[in-house]
């Protein structure tokens, strides 16, 4: 029975390696810290300051508040209309 | 850089440029499949109604038509514009120019060669003989394995030359998946497994094929998508690499559970139960992660169609996963085991997750590519309420028309053909779905027609790199 599953348990074995070694390059060369500032990759200036229709009024200042005068948005940046 | 920190909407501008011909190709080519997927998944459906339909006819026979819509939904619509996605968010993210982009846009060509040839070679009768391992071993997937690694080095390639030090999580998904999609590949059609390892290494393909090459690709979406259109981080970024980290290590030895009653070691059968429920952990981070991400700002799911795919996918990815896990139990895989149940289920993974994944960020990328705004809010509404509406019907009516088929199957006081008719109607309202989806599909690929007819802006300043008006000014002392 072991014999037959051997082939399984060396690609499972394979595919846990990749990941591990993924893991260690990542703790090995700081990919783990400063994560507030890695989670405001997507996000550019113009992102944060566009005017989203959907937002409360206190959402909206806040967003003033943060970020400063907003932007007119585009069709665009919803990817299109409804 | 701006002075805080941001990328220059003109350097966006570039790196989006970079990667522009390969992803357009991609997407072309994914819209196509799409077509010729849905098709064939429509004719297989109806062929339950009219078992006679087309059936002299060697090439249109079930057992032909039925791997066609799989291939080129897996291998076609999905890839291909999961290639796209990749090709055009990667550089976003690194903040570097796409590498080697006319080696990638080689790459899909070849791929699209290679998978051309694997359709024909099943019209023809000849197939690999294993589930999702279908393409013909010879004369399809190495151009497969070529094509696909091509646009891979060009990835890795593009993360090698990075100007940023991080990697965004959605840059984890991606990267990972261009690293096991060709381990699993290549192992998968390896052709000297029999028997009991061939059924293994089979499951074992196609379960991970779905984890780490369409979920990795798809979720790296997501996490991009949902920020960048909410104009806010995702809620915790630490859950988001806990989900990830935790997904690479318990996904791969899913797979088995797929053979719940086959003749396979029990303890190999036992191990993938329990990596099955232990997937609980990935899931619920990236449930919680998504949900509170958006919370909110639902209101948003009723302007921005990006979201409204996208949204409604990741909550179909937690549905999928949970459905998994108890489905990965002994006691509910007696019930659904060798039922439509199944089917259902796996198309709420590749359709309801996946699928609406990548119409989502179709919807945001094309136009960037295009330099145009889609031309119409109608076709996108059409597009969306059909989809919407034909996977619900599907899903529902094979998920209830599978339950009852396999309690009739397991009830030895009833004949076969009692099981056949419990799930006949169920059946019907599946090919019924199908028409719908289609129909969906032809809305979408019209608009795609449309805005690349539009006229737009062909050179020059991206029409979003312009100056924006300034509609509401900060108050006095903000910034």
């Amino acid at each position: 029975m072991l014999a037959a599953s051997g082939v399984l348990i060396l690609l499972s074995i394979l595919v846990g390696i990749v990941g591990f070694g993924f893991l260690v390059w990542g703790l090995l060369n700081g990919q783990f810290d400063e994560l507030e500032a890695q989670a405001m990759v997507p996000l550019d200036e113009e992102d944060l300051r566009l005017l989203r229709p959907w937002e409360t009024p206190s959402q909206c200042e806040q967003r003033v508040r943060d970020h400063g005068t907003l932007l007119q948005a585009r069709d665009s940046d919803w990817g299109g209309r409804l | 850089l701006t002075p805080t920190g941001s990328l220059d909407p003109r350097l966006r501008g570039e790196l989006d440029r970079s990667g522009r011909t390969p992803a357009l190709l991609a997407f072309v080519a994914a819209v196509l499949w799409l077509l010729v997927g849905s098709f064939f998944g429509t004719v297989a459906s109806f062929k339950f109604q009219f078992p006679d339909w087309w059936q002299a006819w060697a090439p249109m026979s079930m057992g032909r038509i039925r791997p066609v819509h799989l291939n080129t939904m897996i291998y076609g619509w999905a890839s291909m514009a999961m290639l796209g996605v990749s090709l055009w968010l990667v550089p976003r993210l690194v903040n570097a120019r796409l590498r080697w982009a006319p080696f990638a846009s080689l790459g899909i060509l070849i791929w699209n060669v290679g998978l051309v040839i694997g359709i024909l070679l099943i019209f023809a009768g000849r197939n690999d003989g294993l589930e999702w391992l279908e393409l013909d071993r010879v004369f399809s997937d190495p151009f497969l394995v070529i094509g696909g690694g091509m646009v891979g080095i060009a990835i890795i390639r593009t993360l090698l030359t990075r100007v940023v030090k991080h990697l965004y999580v959605s840059v984890w998904y991606i990267a990972g998946a261009f690293v096991w999609f060709p381990i699993l590949f290549l192992t998968g059609n390896y052709p000297g497994f029999a028997g009991i390892e061939s059924a293994a290494a089979n499951w074992f393909y196609a379960h991970n094929a779905l984890g780490f090459w369409l979920t990795s690709i798809s979720l790296a979406a997501v996490y991009y998508f949902i920020p960048k259109i909410l104009g806010r981080p995702i809620y915790s970024y630490q859950l988001s690499l806990l989900g990830f980290w935790s997904f690479a290590f318990f996904y791969s030895l899913n797979g088995m559970h797929h053979l719940i009653g086959g003749p396979m070691p029990t303890w190999m059968v036992s191990t993938s139960i329990v990596a099955s429920v232990m997937m609980v952990i990935p899931v619920t981070a990236v449930a919680i992660n998504h949900h509170m991400s958006v919370i909110g700002r639902f209101g948003a799911l009723r302007y921005s169609p990006t979201l409204r795919f996208i949204v409604l996918g990741a909550i179909a990815y937690t549905a999928v996963s949970l459905q998994g896990i108890f489905t990965a139990l002994r006691e509910v895989s007696r019930v659904t085991h060798f039922t439509h149940w199944t089917i259902g289920h796996s198309h709420v993974g590749v359709y309801s997750f996946v699928t609406f994944v990548l119409f989502g960020s179709m919807y945001y990328i094309l136009p960037r590519l295009l330099n145009r705004e889609w031309p119409s809010a109608r076709l996108i509404g059409w597009h969306f309420w059909l989809t919407f509406g034909g996977i619900f019907a599907y899903v529902v009516g094979l998920s209830i028309g599978g339950v009852y088929q396999g309690l009739a199957l397991l009830d030895p006081a009833q004949t076969f053909e009692a099981s056949v008719r419990a799930v006949a109607p169920w059946l019907t309202v599946r090919s019924f779905s199908g028409l719908v989806l289609s129909a969906g599909h032809l809305v979408f690929a019209w608009h795609i027609v449309l805005i690349y007819r539009s006229r737009g802006k062909e050179a020059g300043m991206l029409a979003w790199q312009e100056p924006r008006p300034i509609i509401v000014e900060a108050p006095e002392g903000v910034r």
